[in-house]
C-alpha cells in the first residue's frame, strides 16, 4: 500500500511545481532527497525532462497528464497521511493558479465530482500552442517597432 | 486527433471523499482532523478560485456550499480552525454580480444548508439514524415549525 503511494507523491509534487526550490523543498521533506527525480518522471510516465522546466496549470494536467491526473486524484483518496497533504497542496495551488486556457473549466468539475460530461480531446494543447505562438509573434513585432522607432530616432 | 475520455478513469474526486470529513466528527483522531481539514482546504480553495462556476449553480455547486456551511459551522471536528478556512472564500462568492448567481447563491438556499448542517451535526453527535421521527422534533427551524424527518 506505502509503495505505489510514495510513487504517487513524488510524481504529483514534482510535476506540478515547476520551480526548482519548491521541488527540493518538498522531495527533501518527504523523502530526504531530492536526487533521480528526473529519470524517475521520465520511467514512471514516459515523460520528456523538458516539458518539467515550467510550472504545469490545471488544464494541461487534465488534458496531457493523464496518468499524472488520475494518480494526483487518487492520491485524495490514500490513507498516507504526506501523500494526501502532497495531493491537497498540489491541487489547491493548481487551483489557484487560474489560467484562460479552455480546459480549465472541465478540470475543475472532474476534481470536483470525477463525473465529466463531454470528453476532452488534445486540441487543447494545439490551442495553447496557438496562443503561445500569438504571443511570441507579438513580442517580436513589438520588438520590431521598438527597433525600428530606435533606428528613425536615431541619426 | 487523439481522444480522451476522462470520466472513465476518474478514481476518486473531492466529493466522493466527503465521508472522511463526515467520520472526522464522530472519531476525531490526529489522522482524521487532518484529511477532513485537507479536503475543507481544497473545497475552500476551489470556491475562491472557481466562484463563478459554483454560481452557476447545478447539483455538485450545491453539495460544495453545503459543505461549506457546514465547514464554518465548525463541522468536521475542525471547530475554529475549520470556520476560519471556511469563511477565506465567502468574500469571492459575494463578489460574483447578483445577476450571475443561480439558485445556489440566493437566501433560502443559505437556511436549508444550515438545517441540513444542525441535523448531520445532531444525528452524528447522537449517532442516531436519521429515520426517527423524534429526531426532527429538536430542531425548530426559523419560522417556528417544527422540523420532521
Amino acid at each position: 500500500m506505502e509503495g505505489p503511494d510514495v510513487g504517487i507523491v513524488q510524481q504529483s509534487v514534482a510535476l506540478h511545481f515547476g520551480d526548482h526550490l519548491l521541488i527540493s523543498v518538498y522531495v527533501a521533506r518527504l523523502f530526504g532527497t531530492a536526487s533521480n527525480l528526473k529519470g524517475m518522471l521520465i520511467r514512471h510516465l514516459g515523460l520528456h525532462g523538458s516539458r518539467l522546466q515550467s510550472g504545469v496549470t490545471l488544464s494541461e494536467l487534465y488534458s496531457d497528464y493523464t496518468a499524472l491526473w488520475k494518480r494526483l486524484l487518487g492520491a485524495l483518496g490514500s490513507k498516507v497521511d504526506t501523500c494526501f497533504n502532497a495531493a491537497v497542496t498540489t491541487l489547491c495551488e493548481l487551483v489557484a493558479a487560474v489560467d484562460p486556457l479552455p480546459g480549465r473549466e472541465p478540470a475543475v468539475q472532474a476534481a470536483i465530482s470525477g463525473k465529466v460530461s463531454c470528453s476532452i480531446s488534445k486540441s487543447t494543447t494545439s490551442e495553447r500552442s496557438i496562443l503561445l505562438k500569438d504571443r511570441l509573434f507579438q513580442t517580436i513585432f513589438l520588438k520590431c517597432w521598438l527597433c525600428s522607432t530606435c533606428s528613425s530616432i536615431g541619426p | 486527433m487523439t481522444v480522451v475520455c476522462l470520466s472513465a478513469f476518474m478514481p476518486a474526486a473531492l466529493l466522493a471523499q466527503k465521508w472522511e470529513y463526515t467520520a472526522a466528527v464522530l472519531e476525531p483522531t490526529e489522522s482524521n482532523i487532518l484529511h477532513s481539514q485537507g479536503l475543507l482546504t481544497l473545497v475552500s480553495g476551489i470556491a475562491s478560485a472557481e466562484s463563478f462556476l459554483l454560481a452557476k449553480g447545478g447539483n455538485d455547486a450545491g453539495v460544495m456550499l453545503e459543505w461549506l456551511v457546514d465547514g464554518l459551522g465548525g463541522g468536521g471536528g475542525l471547530g475554529l480552525e475549520g470556520a476560519t478556512i471556511a469563511a477565506s472564500s465567502w468574500p469571492y462568492l459575494a463578489a460574483v454580480p447578483r445577476s450571475k448567481r443561480r439558485d445556489v447563491l440566493q437566501a433560502p438556499f443559505f437556511g436549508a444548508a444550515a438545517q441540513v448542517t444542525t441535523d448531520t451535526v445532531f444525528i452524528s453527535i447522537h449517532g442516531c439514524i436519521r429515520d426517527s421521527v423524534s429526531v426532527g422534533s429538536y430542531f425548530p427551524v426559523s419560522n417556528n415549525t417544527l422540523y420532521l424527518c
